[in-house]
């Protein structure tokens, strides 16, 4: 696969993970933001408990957002593949 | 009666040694005035006399950046006689100059103010007494000088902005599952946009942001680096992020958009 992980972290005073995929090829990112953190109501601002982050499992969401990043660019990328066009960099300036 | 008067009587009288110190004086002092001046008073011409070809020692200078401006203090070398030395600040993105140098008028003010918003250029720096002889350029320091962002308090209450995005912002999610939100461009999920800012275009990457708080309006923005997420817009409207759209988790339509939909983006065109 091309995508792939390029660097994640958990960003304690926010109660983030974030995680950066890319693809090395294109320079093309993705980037995942996964709330860990408590939440709260929007009419009255009590906290309550994330009861979803237990259920998460970070290797699964990321199988998951690699594989669709692969499906979503696998046609353009055959397109380039098929007639060998140079792959331009993601100008991220 | 001056040391130099009492030369000059001392020399009419016949002392040789006087004279010759008298006349020693008065050479060192066409000396320092031609230098200063541009001029020879013991050997002048009918035509325009240049100046000295010695330019100054070196200035030094000491530069900030802040909201956008980078400010320069320059302090003139110690001079014999007091004479007007003119400076020549340039900048440029690479340290050896060779390619993107932008160049301020030459002034002999000692304080200037470069105007770049964004930027973080290196500075540059030499002087002259004339203005066609220069001394070597000098960094004013060794790393760049980053002038910043001009903030929001520095603009006026209506200020003209142009700032969009061809992002699309979609929220999902119901009861019992962890809400999605998707940040992607023209090309559909998991594909880049373009952030616009003024003339200038520049790529963003796609997000998928899981967990968000369910069943409440969020706001998304780009500080740079990463995507930060926001309850409310002024939550997102800190001066060195970009807003880039607004969607529900709980699959209502999020409004403001041009796509329909649940999806939004944010455009302040005024």
């Amino acid at each position: 696969m091309a995508w792939e992980l390029k660097q994640h972290d958990f960003d304690h005073t926010v109660g983030r993970h974030y995680a950066i995929l890319h693809d090395p090829a294109t320079g093309a990112e993705h980037h995942l933001v996964i709330f860990t953190s408590h939440s709260s109501c929007p009419t009255c601002g009590h906290v309550k408990r994330n009861d979803a982050t237990g259920a998460l499992d970070f290797k699964a969401i990321l199988k998951e957002e690699l594989a669709n990043l692969e499906k979503s660019h696998a046609q353009s990328t055959a397109y380039a593949r098929k007639f060998n066009i140079p792959v331009a960099k993601v100008d991220k300036k | 009666m001056s040391d130099v008067r009492s030369l000059i009587e001392s020399a009419v009288g016949g002392d040789k040694e006087d004279l010759r110190r008298l006349l020693l004086q008065f050479n060192d002092q066409f000396t320092l005035h031609n230098q200063v001046t541009g001029t020879n008073w013991v050997d002048p011409t009918s035509g325009v006399q240049k100046a000295s070809t010695t330019p100054p020692p070196p200035a030094t200078a000491v530069a900030a950046g802040a909201n956008g401006t980078i400010s320069l203090q320059i302090t003139n070398p110690a001079q014999a006689a007091k004479a007007t030395i003119y400076h020549e600040v340039s900048y440029s993105t690479v340290k050896n100059f060779s390619q993107n140098v932008t160049t301020l008028p030459v002034s002999p003010n000692n304080t200037v103010a470069i105007p770049a918003p964004g930027q973080a250029p290196f500075v540059r720096l030499r002087s002259s007494y004339d203005g066609a002889t220069w001394n070597t350029h000098q960094l004013v320091q060794q790393t760049v000088v980053d002038a910043g962002l001009q903030s929001s308090a520095a603009s006026s209450p209506a200020m003209v902005l142009n700032q969009s995005n061809y992002a699309t912002v979609t929220g999902q999610g119901a009861p019992g599952e962890v809400p999605v939100i998707q940040v992607y461009g023209p090309n559909g999920p998991y594909s880049g946009y373009t952030a616009v800012k003024g003339t200038k275009q520049s790529s963003r990457p796609s997000a998928t942001i899981l967990n968000s708080n369910y069943q409440q309006s969020q706001f998304v923005a780009w500080d740079g680096k990463r995507f930060q997420i926001g309850t409310t817009l002024p939550q997102v409207l800190n001066d060195s992020w970009e807003p880039v759209g607004q969607a529900l988790v709980n699959g209502a339509p999020g409004g403001g958009g041009t796509l329909g939909g649940n999806g939004s983006r944010l455009t302040a065109i005024v």
